[in-house]
Formats: C-alpha cells, structure tokens, sequence
C-alpha cells in the first residue's frame, strides 16, 4: 500500500455475527474528512432505515479522523456514531470520547473501527498492530468498566488503551456511556455495544501517523496554535486580574494564579501566574478543580488530566480519602458534566453528611457520584436525568407509577437531607436495571411517554428540555440568542456543539468580540451581547451554519470541539484575534491534501448535510421543520422578571425566543445549507453540489426529496 | 517510607550503579581509561585484550517530574514528528506511554492504587540517562552508536544501525526502540541540545540539565525522574 | 515562568535606552518595583532620591525626560503620583493596584464595579474583592457595600441577589437593572448548569 499521511489508510471492519475481520480503505471516504463525516457515509450507505439500536443491523463506528495521532493540540478524540437507543426514532447520532484510545487507534494503523452484527457470547476485540482477534470476554462480563480495563491491558500488555462498557452497557439501559482511561465517557451507545455482546475493545500500536508537509513549517503551526490557544473552552481572559492580563472574568476557566496549588500533589504544585507566553504554562491555567467545585477543591486536586496532545487538562484528578468508607478507591477523575450531573440527581442540594462538611460534601458527593457512574457507565443525557427525576418525585407521579414496596425501599430520606450516599442506590438500581425506577434512564422521551410526563414538563423553562424528542439544553438560547437555540434544532440528541461557546465565552469584552464577529460572519450584528438580544439576521445564521459545521469538522479531523476553533487568543499583540483556519492549515500539512478553510468547511457543510438526510430518511418525513427542528415552548415565550411582569423579546434582561423569530432563523439557515427553505429538507442541487446525487436519488424514491 | 528510602541509597547509589553496569557488559574496565574530549566514542583494549569503546561526557540529561506531567504526551509526538516525521509513541524517545495507565510496574490487582491514569494519577516518564558507560552503545554489535560532537548524547547511526534490537534489550530501562517500520534503532539524541520534549511540555515537567546535575537527580536517593521510579 | 520570557514579557512596549543618569537611578527602582508587581510612589522617589527631588522640576521632570517609554504615571489623590514599567504589568493590571494604593475602598469597589458594567458589560460578584489582588478582609467588604448605599458619589452602584443568594454589584450607568438581574442569575446559576 502506498504511504498515507495523516490518514493511516486502513480501516478496520468487524462482524461479530460471523466473526470475519476485514479491511476497509480510509481514502475512498476522504471526501468526508474522517471520524463523524466518514461515519455518516458508512450509516447512510449500510445501514437502512427502519433497524433499531440493538439490532445485529446496526453499525457502531469508532473513528479518527487525519488530525488524530499527529500531536495537533487537543486531537485525542474518539468520534462514535450509531443508532441512538434514547432518541424517539434512533436518530443517528454521535458520541464522543477522549483519553488515549483514538491516538493509539491510529498508531495500531486504524482509522476507523466499524463493527456490526453480535457475537454469540460476550467478547472483546484486540487489536496490536494488524493483528486483530474476537476475544473471550465471558469472564469480564458483569465488571464495571475500571476492572475491564484492567483485565483488557493484563492480557493486552500496560501499554493497551481500552473503551467498554459497564452494567449499564451490558444491560441494555438506554443511557449508557463507553469510556476509556480515567474518565473519558461517550455518552448514548454504551448500550449498541451492549446489544453485540462487545464488552471492550483493546489497542495497542508500535506504528505511526505520518505528516506530509515540511517538519518545521509543522513545528512553526504548532507553535502558532500553542500561542493563540486559551483554556478550556477557549476562554483567553485569567478569573483574576494578573500582571500580564488587560481583562479578567471571574467565572473564566483560565483559573491559574499565584498562590494555587495542585493541593494533594506531593509536593504540592503551584499553577502560577500563567502568563499566555509561557508554554510552559500552558498545561496549569486550567485549575478546573476549583472551577468546578470552588476554592475546597483545592487541596483534594492531584493533578489536571486530559486527553492525547492536548495541552489543556480539563480533568480533575482528585484523591479524595472520604471515598473509602464506601468501599471506592479514593483516586476520582471528572470533568464538567460528570461532576455536574450527580449533583443534578441530587436536585435538593448536597448538605454535610456522613461526618462531611458542606464545604467538603460539596466534593465528596460529586465525587461518589461520578466514580459510579463511570465505573457502571451510566449516561446522564447531558444532565437531563436529575431533572427527569426531579420532576417525577416533586410532582408525585413517581408515587403513582412506582410499586408501593418499589417506592418505599428508595432512601428519600437522604436526598431530602442531602446525603449524597443516596447516589450508590440511584446508580445500582440504573445499572442493572432494578425495578420500574430503573426506566428513568430510557431517557426523557422514553420516560415521559411510560410515565405520562404532562405539558408542564415539557414546556417548563426550569426541566430545561429543549425538544420532544427528549433532549435539553446545551448552549442554546442563553448562549448568543439565535444563534446557540437554533443551534440546538438541528441534533438528535443534546448540541454538543461548542463552536460558538469557545468563541462568545472568551470573557473578552463584548465590544471587542462583535469586531471579531464581524470579521468572521460579515457583520458585527452575528453576535449580540449575553441577554440583550435583537432579532434575527442572516449573519447569525452564518453563524449557526459554521458552527454546526466546525462541530462537524472537528468531529471529524479529530480535533476537541470544547476547545476548537481558534476564534479568539490571549493576545494583545494579534488584538486577541486567534486563527480560524488553523483547521485548514493542519489538515494540508499533514495529508498532504491541500484544502482551504472554504474548502474544508464545504466539506463539512458536506459531512452535516448527509447527517440531515439520513435523519431525513430515518423520520421518513418531507417536512424537518415541523417534525424534527421545533423546540420545546418554554423557549419562545416570554420570562418574567423579579417583580413577576413579563420582559418582552428582544429587550435587555431576557433571554427568551419569539417564534416567529425562530422561524424566521431556521428558513436562513436552511437557506445557509442550500436546503429547501420551507421544509429544510436537502435538495437535489445541494446535495449534488456536494457530489451526493445517489443519496437525492435514495430520498426522491421515498418520496422524501423536496419538489 | 523511611525503610524505601534506605533501600534506594543502596541501590541506586552512583558507584553501585557503576559497577551494576560493568557486570551487565560483562567487561572489566580497569587499566581502561583513557582521557577524552568531547567527541566521539573512543576504542580501547582492555588487559584482557578486549576491545571496548569508552564514551565521553555528555552535556546534559532530560530529568522527568511525575509529580508534574499531566501525561498529555506532547512531548513523544513533538519528539518524533522532529526526529522521524511521523508522529508515534512506540518510538518517542522519551516513554509517558507505556507507563501511563499502570505505572512503570504495569498492571496489578491493585492497579486503583498503584501508578497511573486507572491508579493515583502519578504518570512516570523514562527518559534517556544518556549513561556514562551506555549499555546500549555498548551492545550494539554495528557500532552504530556513538557520542553526538555537539551534545556528548549517545546516538544512533541509521547507516550502520541493523534493527537488531540488542540496545533495546541491553539498557535496563529498554528506552531505545527499534521502529518497526523501518527496522532502525531509535534514541534519545537530545535535539541538538534543545530537546524537543521539554520544548513542547506544558506545565514545565521535562527539564534538561547540565550533565552533573542531572546525574543527582536520576542516580541519587532524591529521586525525581520517573526514569529511576 | 522563564527569566528570560518576563524579560520577554509586553515586548511590544520594549525596553527604551538605558536612562542618563541622573535619571538611571529613578528608572532602574521604579522598574525594580513592577518586576516585583508594585507600583512606585512619587513621594517615595522623593525620599530615597534627596538629590534628584532638589533639582529644578524635581523627579516627575528627570523621569519624563528619561526616555524610559515603558514607564506611565498615574496621579493619585492630594498630590501624590504612581509610576510602574508597562514591560512588568498592564496598564489594567496597574490600575487595580493604584486603587488598593489610595485606600478609599468604597472607591475600590465602586470604581471597579463601574469598569466591568461599562467595559464587559457585566455586573461584579462582590466575592472577588476577598481574593487577590484586592484582599478586603469579608467583613469590610460588606461595610464597603453598605457605606455605598449613602454615598451620594456611589448613588449609581447598585445591587442584586442571584435566587442563591450571592451579591452583585453594578453601575446603572452602564448596566440596566433587568439586564443586570438577568447577568446575575446567568452567572451565578444559569453558567453552572450548563457546563
């Protein structure tokens, strides 16, 4: 085989029906960049409407993509996309990992894994170089997923990088993770791996990923990214003022200052004033620990951990002794939403419990939290779990649908006080799927159609639920008006998309950030300031188009949309202007392909288009707009202020929608995409402007292709 | 702790290590000094008739903080992108990866506990002690390795290097690796004396210093690089 | 961080020509003191440079005929003037220490409070002036807050309560009271639930 560049070239093809390992070449798909894009390609050409997740028909798709391997900044992600058993009509959806597994992925020689069928019996993969082979993993069935791994690297070799499931996975619960290392979790198809019988899958390479262009230019584009690169989410202002600093926020993750320590470090290591010149800082200005938790986190902090090459660690790895007492190691990794959603679960607040105080329980709680879900690998639906429970149990339909000696025997008592010990019963009865509690982990939409979850819930502004099909908020309508809720319309599942974020959460001025924004989308007026929002325009919905598609490129190069793109930097000397082509300049270098930011971005236009129609294809709707893009009504209707009187749209103080505004928004991001303006459904044009014409063929002969 | 301590004074003490290096070439060294000046590996015979290449001084050494490294392993990618342009960790020069689950140890049924990203966190690199007797250079059978003139760092010819492997096998800490895609030996050759490891780590855990400084440092009872842990 | 990057530090302002003494002396402290992140009183220039104070025009003419152009003065209240290097600290950065310099505390606050409602525009958690570079002791900050209630030169610094509880303070002169309510919650509630 010819060398290949970035792209290792191969990709590996599972059927554990009948066991046959096959290979597959990377190159053929190129046009959909890797990872995501790819993906979408193999899901459209191989996997027809109508199979549900846990069928053998279904696809599980691990990629990488050209950018993964090659030491680019932030490129150790796992791309998974499949089926997605919460979604009301298994919308094809991805999740994400990071860690190590996707670089070691990539020097075993693979892009992609693409697995289908089910084994007979429970098995794992093993992958070291060319050599794959179906496993035993009877014996590993039933552990949670530190032991597998464990188990996995014991026969593997220290060196191997493992993804699997725990119970949860196993046992089919709709909100399941797969995760590897530490605390890196996809969440959504733990329970599509579960359906195979696939309890892990190993690495381990001696190969590598090679770069096309010149070594030096390569090292100069690092150092350029090094330079403009912020925190996490790309904030580029410190959280408190600093010698070297002309702006500071404190709610900025940029937390780094004298005086901060790794606290349980030994000795303790202290994070410094982390001047954005020093690239030998770069690693420390992302105390996340007393971010995510305040200044108690501090001496429980270990170290940051993170993924593959990235130089933002924006996982706090903590010891914390208190877990001992309940049989756990004491050592807990998490980050954002798995510190978070345990503390959703525990929706009345953490109080002092179990000899705690607040202060500490405020970690300790968390903590317990995310130890077992990771070690069962239980998925929260982007937090929406505490709020499904929380809704159920205030509003008293959990009484009513639970048996009486079923409701009884759950320890209120704690969650009422705020004992977080109430966690080990929450997440047991999850993981193994004990008794008709268990069902709060279908995920919202399955939970509300069993339960009879009423309107209030679903139009309730404080469940947060953005669409029927069961999903909430992630940087949506709070996040650039227009711009984060439109967003949110186009998933099958939460955003995911931070695009946007890592650009308007800089904690740069907003003055400052509209100048930018016009330099992007054309015109200042993309971006408003944060709850003083103006209607619609078309530069919002370039804004919308380049984000979904930079989430789709990212997915996809693999790069971390959580800290991609470069909108922004630290510095005063580029006028805290970062570099969005960065993407572009990477990728050429190190496949030796030359694309412009136009023409990857096309190409990721490309990638979401074919991701639209094979949602398309798989509602079996002409119209995506009514049927697929509304949100919930809590979102276009007006808030009322302190003193109880409604704040009208579209002045300051409210971050509420107005639906005709909405409407308005989704026709010029259709119009954006080149799809049909009153259905946003993908024309025939656009989709052979993208050299699809085989999938316009496919939905006109359904019936699906607009007129 | 105290206990480990003593235990580590004794074994790791500098002219043990020697001699702990000396049994392992299997060669005895007496009569076998000859003066040096920074260059290349010289050949002398000794009284046993033997041939044996004494090497000189080098200039400095990589020194690991695994209290430090947050294991992101920009360093193994920056090393091999410069020095091989490809990206790769089998054959970083310095190893986070093979330590980073489960420590330098490996796994174990106490791996929660133990070193690692699935234990206490701690992630160990290994780098190259750029030995004053290199048991790598000392095994190869090609005479493939030699003192860089500029740095004084053991390195490989790869015109004369054959893949076999015996570097790897003689350094007790395995650090130099055959690339198994191009059958040639690879190790840390300290950049021209701008490593690129400790160029491109972001919270400052690799450090190259000057030779005697580094020497306390990975030999001595203080230990901080994760090459002696 | 590196010697060699703080030399390199706000390169862009560069380092001027050594000063001709007498002004060497006057520079060389006053860009002691930044690398140390202090600012340099006038009053103390005076004190520990008898000499150059007696000249015609005194200090502040010596230091702005140095042609040290990393350095900036900042005039204080009765007189008194404030210098630092622009190569050690921001401007921004410098300002903050000026206000903890003068010891008005309500001013302190207010003034801060003022600048993020009209730069950013956000309202100010009334926490960050216990932390660094600030360090009010908790108790004062809650006299400062009380004090600005009465003080007619503070009458546009108001405040607001997240539903957590937490305060914040802002300036209606660049912040509208439904704008701030809404930043308040966001930042205090509505940010920590959607990480």
């Amino acid at each position: 085989m010819a060398a290949t560049y970035g792209y290792t070239g191969k990709i590996l093809r599972v059927n554990l029906t009948t066991g046959k390992i096959s290979t597959d070449d990377t190159l053929k798909y190129k046009d959909f960049i890797g990872g995501e894009g790819m993906a979408m390609k193999i899901m459209w050409d191989e996997v027809a409407p109508g199979v549900t997740p846990y069928a053998p028909e279904n696809k599980i798709v691990f990629g990488t993509g050209p950018l993964c391997g090659t030491g680019v900044p932030c490129s150790g992600r796992t791309n998974i996309t499949s089926l997605l058993p919460s979604s009301p009509f298994h919308g094809v959806s991805s999740s994400h990992m990071g860690g190590y597994f996707a670089t070691e992925l990539k020097y075993s020689g693979w892009d992609m894994i693409v697995v289908e069928g089910k084994a007979a019996n429970p098995v794992w993969l093993r992958i070291e170089d060319d050599k794959v082979k179906i496993e035993d993993a009877r014996w590993m069935w039933g552990k949670g997923i530190f032991d597998t791994q464990a188990m996995v690297a014991s026969f593997m070799g220290k060196e191997a990088q493992v993804a699997a499931i725990g119970q949860a996975g196993e046992n089919l619960v709709n909100l399941s993770v797969i995760r590897t290392g530490s605390s890196h979790s996809a969440g959504g198809h733990g329970g599509v791996m579960g359906s195979k019988n696939l309890k892990a899958i190993g690495v381990k390479g001696t190969g590598s990923v090679k770069i096309a262009g010149d070594r030096k230019a390569w090292a100069e584009l690092d150092k350029l990214m090094m330079s403009v690169i912020g925190a996490n989410n790309q904030m580029v202002v410190p959280s408190s003022p600093q010698p070297w600093a002309e702006f500071n926020d404190k709610s900025s993750r940029w937390t780094g200052r004298k005086g901060l320590y790794w606290g349980a470090a030994n000795p303790p290591v202290e994070t410094g004033e982390c001047d954005p010149h020093d690239m030998q800082s770069v690693g420390l200005r992302t105390m996340k620990a007393v971010f995510d938790f305040g200044p108690q986190a501090e001496k429980y902090t270990v170290r940051m951990g993170g993924c593959s090459h990235c130089p933002i660690r924006c996982h706090s790895q903590l010891k914390v002794p208190q877990l001992s007492k309940y049989g756990m190691d004491e050592y807990v990794s998490n980050t954002c939403m798995g510190w978070f959603s345990p503390r959703g679960v525990m929706f009345k607040g953490i109080k002092a419990f179990d000899g705690n105080s607040e202060a500490d329980a405020a970690v300790v709680g968390p903590a317990i939290g995310a130890k077992l879900a990771d070690d069962y690998g239980v998925w929260c639906n982007y937090g929406q779990i505490g709020r499904d429970l929380q809704y159920a149990y205030e509003t008293g339909l959990l009484k009513k649908v639970l048996p009486a000696d079923e409701y009884a025997s759950i320890p209120w008592e704690k969650l009422e006080k705020g004992d977080a010990t109430f966690l080990i019963d929450f997440y047991e009865r999850v993981a193994f799927k004990k008794g008709e509690f268990s069902h709060i982990a279908d995920g919202t939409y399955w939970l509300a159609e069993r339960w009879k979850f009423g309107d209030d819930f679903w139009n309730g502004k404080v469940y947060k639920v953005w669409s029927r099909q069961g999903f909430p908020v992630h940087h949506s309508n709070e996040a650039g008006g227009q711009v984060g809720a439109l967003i949110s319309c186009f998933s099958n599942r939460d955003a995911q998309n931070h695009s946007h974020m890592n650009f308007i959460g800089s904690k740069l001025p907003i003055a400052l950030q509209k100048e930018i924004a016009g330099e992007i989308f054309g015109s200042p007026d993309a971006l408003d300031a944060p709850s003083d929002y103006k209607p619609m325009n078309e530069y919002k919905a370039r804004f919308v188009k380049w984000s979904l598609g930079r989430s789709m490129l990212h997915n996809s190069l693999t790069v971390c949309n959580w800290m991609w793109p470069m909108s922004v930097s630290p510095l005063k000397e580029r006028k805290y202007r970062g570099d969005t082509g960065l993407e572009a300049k990477f990728y050429s270098l190190a496949t030796g392909i030359q694309l412009s930011e136009k023409e990857l971005d096309e190409a990721a236009a490309r990638c979401f288009t074919l991701f639209r129609a094979i949602t398309q294809r798989q509602m079996g709707q002409k119209d995506l707009r009514v049927a697929h893009d509304q949100t919930t009504e809590w979102v276009t209707h007006a808030e009322k202020g302190k003193d109880g009187k409604e704040i009208p749209q579209f002045t300051k103080g409210t971050i509420a929608m107005e639906e005709k505004d909405m409407e308005l928004g989704r026709t010029l991001v259709y119009r954006e995409f080149g799809w049909d303006e009153k259905t946003g459904a993908p024309t025939r044009a656009c989709l052979e402007k993208y050299g699809m014409a085989d999938v316009a063929q496919d939905l006109a002969s359904r019936g699906l292709l607009p007129v | 702790m105290s206990d480990s301590t003593e235990k580590r004074e004794t074994i790791l003490s500098k002219d043990q290590t020697r001699r702990d290096f000396l049994k392992m070439t299997g060669t005895g060294l007496a009569g076998a000094f000859v003066a040096l000046t920074l260059g290349c590996a010289t050949t002398v015979r000794t009284r046993e008739g033997n041939e044996l290449r004494v090497w000189a001084t080098p200039q400095g050494a990589l020194v690991h903080d695994p209290n430090r490294c947050v294991g992101c392993k920009r360093c193994e990618a920056a090393c091999t992108v410069r020095n091989d342009g490809k990206a790769s960790a089998y054959i970083s020069r310095i190893k986070v990866s093979r330590n980073q689950n489960f420590g330098v140890a490996g796994v174990s049924a106490a791996y929660a506990k133990a070193d690692g990203q699935l234990g206490n966190f701690r992630i160990v690199a290994e780098t190259c002690r750029q030995c004053e007797k290199p048991a790598c250079g000392v095994a190869c059978p090609t005479g493939a390795l030699s003192t860089d003139k500029k740095t004084g760092a053991r390195v490989v010819n790869a015109k004369l290097c054959v893949g076999c492997g015996a570097c790897h096998d003689a350094c007790p800490w395995n650090l130099p690796t055959v690339d198994a895609e191009t059958r040639k030996s690879t190790k840390c050759l300290v950049c021209d004396g701008d490593p690129t490891c400790a160029k491109n780590c972001p919270t400052g855990a690799i450090r190259y210093l000057p030779y005697a400084e580094a020497e306390k440092l990975l030999w001595g009872a203080e230990v901080v690089s994760g090459a002696t842990a | 961080m590196s010697d060699q990057h703080a030399k390199n530090r706000n390169s862009a302002s560069s380092h001027a020509a050594e000063a001709p003494a007498p002004a060497a002396g006057l520079v060389a402290a006053i860009r002691g003191a930044s690398a140390e992140i202090r600012l340099t009183r006038l009053t103390a220039l005076r004190s520990d440079f008898p000499e150059a104070a007696a000249r015609e025009g005194g200090v502040e003419l010596l230091l702005e005929e140095s042609g040290a152009a990393d350095l900036r003065r900042m005039a204080g209240e009765g007189g008194e003037a404030y210098y630092f290097s622009a190569d050690s600290m921001t401007e921004a950065y410098a300002l903050h220490l000026f206000r903890i310099e003068e010891k008005d505390p309500v001013r302190l606050v207010a003034d801060t409070v003022r600048d993020d409602s009209r730069i950013y525009p956000r309202p100010t958690d009334v926490r960050v002036f216990a932390d660094p570079p600030f360090s009010l002791p908790a108790r004062e900050v809650a006299e400062v807050v009380a004090r600005m209630e009465m003080r007619p030169d503070t009458a546009d610094i108001k405040s607001g309560r997240a539903s957590n509880g937490a305060l914040y303070l802002y300036s209606d002169r660049f912040l509208e009271a439904a704008h701030a309510e809404s930043l308040i919650e966001w930042i205090e509630v509505g940010q920590k639930e959607n990480p």
